[in-house]
């Protein structure tokens, strides 16, 4: 055999793996809405109508993302999905996705007016503003219960701590940190890179996890470890995951969390308000869930939150092998585990249901 | 020639004797300088039990006091493997330190009874190391002991006794929902034997929970980890508001498994917080996560904090590194 042949036979080999690599694709899809920010940025929100024949819940749901990550992820699951467990229980579920995510318009790297320089304080103040407001407006509620995983947490953790938000009834967080204590050598090592934060214009995470998943070149497995359990991830789910729901990401924002694990709590941009030291201000029901595998919403670190906020109605929830589900679940997994319907969505719309009567 | 030979059957008797007592001296001097295990030594208390478990290259540093891990049994501690004596006991022990290690003569402990018996030993031992301060550990749920100990009001207790304490897989707080303490309350675990609480065929069991781990099966002997597994005590949960301040000013060393579910991170992290927050903090208190992302083989669970082929190299190194500071 030629070398040409080989060389042809190779290039048709790697087509056909990144086709069958490149067909994820989420069935899932509900109505597109685009509100506005106060300053005028497009954000995105789906909206998935209660099914059939289902008894309509008390407040509508907002679920929201994590860091570098948009709201398709919380569809991977499909039918096992979050989304559908609760439109299944009647709920008005809309999914958001903060600014800068692609869906609404991606922001330029160097000119025009909307570049990757917003920061968590813009996530906080403006887009959860605009999305609560929008949402209510539809459905004629005066409150939403909200559900947010990682970051989707810890806007909201600002928003009513700091910011007095009082439009949100219950909230539900999935490993969302609020300081960062006793971080992991793998944490500390990703951190020692914030340097390059300077230099960016932005954090392509999005391109990197696109590499692995539409070419095949392999990333770095250690830092990977620190979002997902692989063990409690199906092929086909981490696929989409790195394929539609990476995002990239503003280096101010990243910038705030390299500073809050040398700090120890999340400050604003300025540095002049702790973010953390505001907890206390949060009185509604709240549903803590932690992953005894993660290793960026720890345990401890959510026990934190936990002792921290006044709330009379709070419930902390250790996701693991001890509370007899089927694994010790990481970060994304709690999302999108294998189990994670029956594991994570059911307690979850438990909780939900005894509040929204 | 009879008184001859009377004379030299006497001193031959003689030489036997001297030889003979000489010989038992002899013997009990080598046999003093050679490293004991598993000696009861009694007259320290009446319902703790101490066993001495002396350096074969003994250093002139404070000794160690373990508490029983009473979910543990004493053999995770010190336990022979291949002719080789292994485990915390023996790891400190070849680094020079004495380790004394306390358990009740009870069925069912109670750590509330135990603190001044503990205080007394904790002086006796001292007073036989030169009056050295000595180092505090809890292992396992056994460390429940030594935070009830730290419970004492001051007039009580004599803590200029302790120099250092460490902690390996205690839960020190456990006040909030879902924790280890409430369900083992709801589930009457306590003081159960672990193996009752392991019935063979049953899913749901306390092992299949607690104790099985599947991440590292090839590496770590999970049938040897049961055998380890004792009972589990009542376990308190206000011991951090008892605290006295005065104590936290001592060196901690907390080490937990990132997997572990007894004694699990987050029942850790509010005395820890509360160290941080002292103003007179010692600098050299730590927090230490056995776990992959700290560069361990796996994620730790509970036994493998005793019980890992690699606990020596990965962890306990870090322990006598932080002891010797």
């Amino acid at each position: 055999m030629t070398s040409k042949k080989i060389t042809l036979l190779m290039t048709m080999f790697f087509i056909i793996l990144n086709v069958s690599f490149c067909t994820a694709r989420i069935h899932l899809q509900g109505e597109i809405h685009h509100p506005k920010t106060s300053d005028n940025w497009d954000l995105t929100l789906e909206h998935h109508s209660p099914r059939k024949n289902t008894v309509a819940k008390k407040y509508p749901v907002i679920i929201c993302h994590g860091l570098v990550g948009n709201r398709n992820y919380f569809k991977i699951k499909e039918e096992e999905s979050i989304v559908y467990r609760l439109i299944s229980e009647g709920y008005d579920v809309w999914l958001l996705d903060l600014r800068g995510r692609t869906d609404a318009g991606a922001p330029s790297l160097f000119f025009g007016d909307k570049t990757y320089n917003y920061s968590f304080d813009d996530y906080a103040t403006k887009d959860v503003d605009a999305a609560i407001s929008y949402v209510l407006e539809k459905t004629k509620a005066d409150k939403v219960n909200w559900i947010g995983h990682s970051m989707g947490g810890m806007v909201v953790y600002t928003r009513i701590g700091t910011f007095k938000e009082n439009r949100i009834a219950n909230l539900v967080t999935l490993g969302s940190p609020f300081s960062f204590y006793n971080p992991t050598k793998h944490v500390k090592m990703m951190s020692s890179f914030s340097f390059l934060l300077k230099l960016l214009p932005v954090v392509p995470t999005a391109s990197l996890a696109h590499l692995e998943s539409d070419y095949g070149i392999p990333l770095p497995q250690k830092p990977i470890k620190m979002f997902y359990y692989k063990k409690n991830t199906e092929k086909e789910v981490e696929h989409a995951l790195k394929s539609l729901s990476t995002n990239n990401e503003s280096p101010n924002v990243m910038k705030q969390f390299a500073n809050g694990i040398s700090s120890g709590e999340v400050m604003s941009l300025d540095g002049n308000t702790s973010y953390t030291a505001n907890l206390k201000n949060i009185t509604v029901p709240v549903l803590l869930i932690a992953g005894r595998r993660d290793h960026l919403g720890t345990p401890m670190i959510v026990r934190q939150v936990y002792d921290n906020i006044a709330s009379s109605d709070k419930t902390m929830f250790v996701a693991g092998r001890s509370e007899g589900l089927t694994e010790d679940y990481g970060h994304v997994d709690l999302v999108m585990g294998t189990n994670s319907d029956k594991d994570i969505n059911v307690p979850i719309t438990k909780w939900l249901n005894e509040r929204n009567q | 020639m009879n008184k001859t030979i009377q004379n030299f059957s006497n001193a031959f008797t003689e030489i036997l004797f001297k030889g003979l007592i000489s010989f038992i001296l002899l013997a009990l001097v080598a046999c003093s300088a050679l490293p004991q295990r598993d000696t009861p030594k009694h007259g320290f208390s009446s319902i703790l039990q101490v066993k001495e478990f002396t350096p074969s290259k003994p250093k002139l540093i404070a000794p160690i006091v373990i508490y029983e891990p009473v979910l543990l049994k004493e053999t995770a501690l010190i336990r022979i493997e291949d002719k080789k004596e292994k485990g915390l006991i023996p790891y400190l022990n070849d680094a020079g330190y004495t380790v004394y290690l306390l358990s009740s003569n009870e069925v069912n402990p109670d750590f509330k009874n135990h603190s001044l018996e503990f205080d007394s030993i904790l002086n006796q031992i001292a007073a036989k190391h030169r009056n050295r301060d000595v180092i505090l550990a809890g292992t396992s749920l056994g460390g429940q002991a030594v935070l009830e100990y730290m419970t004492l009001p001051m007039n009580l207790g004599n803590y200029s006794r302790v120099k250092k304490v460490f902690f390996i897989g205690t839960g020190i707080d456990y006040n909030y929902t879902g924790s280890f303490a409430e369900k083992s309350e709801k589930l009457g675990y306590e003081q159960q034997l672990v193996k009752d609480l392991c019935p063979t065929g049953k899913k749901d069991n306390f092992c299949n929970k607690y104790i099985r781990f599947n991440n590292s099966l090839e590496k770590v002997d999970n049938s040897k980890k049961e055998e380890h597994f004792n009972r589990i005590p009542r376990i308190e949960k206000d011991y951090l508001k008892r605290f006295h301040q005065t104590k936290l000013q001592l060196p901690y060393f907390f080490i937990y498994g990132k997997l572990d579910s007894i004694s699990p991170e987050e029942s850790i992290y509010p005395l820890f917080h509360k160290l941080r927050e002292n103003v007179k903090m010692d600098s050299s208190n730590r927090l230490y996560e056995a776990s992959e992302a700290n560069g361990q083989c796996i994620d730790y669970d509970h036994a493998d904090l005793f019980l890992n082929p690699y606990v020596n190299r990965e962890v306990y190194s870090k322990l006598v590194r932080w002891l010797e500071k």
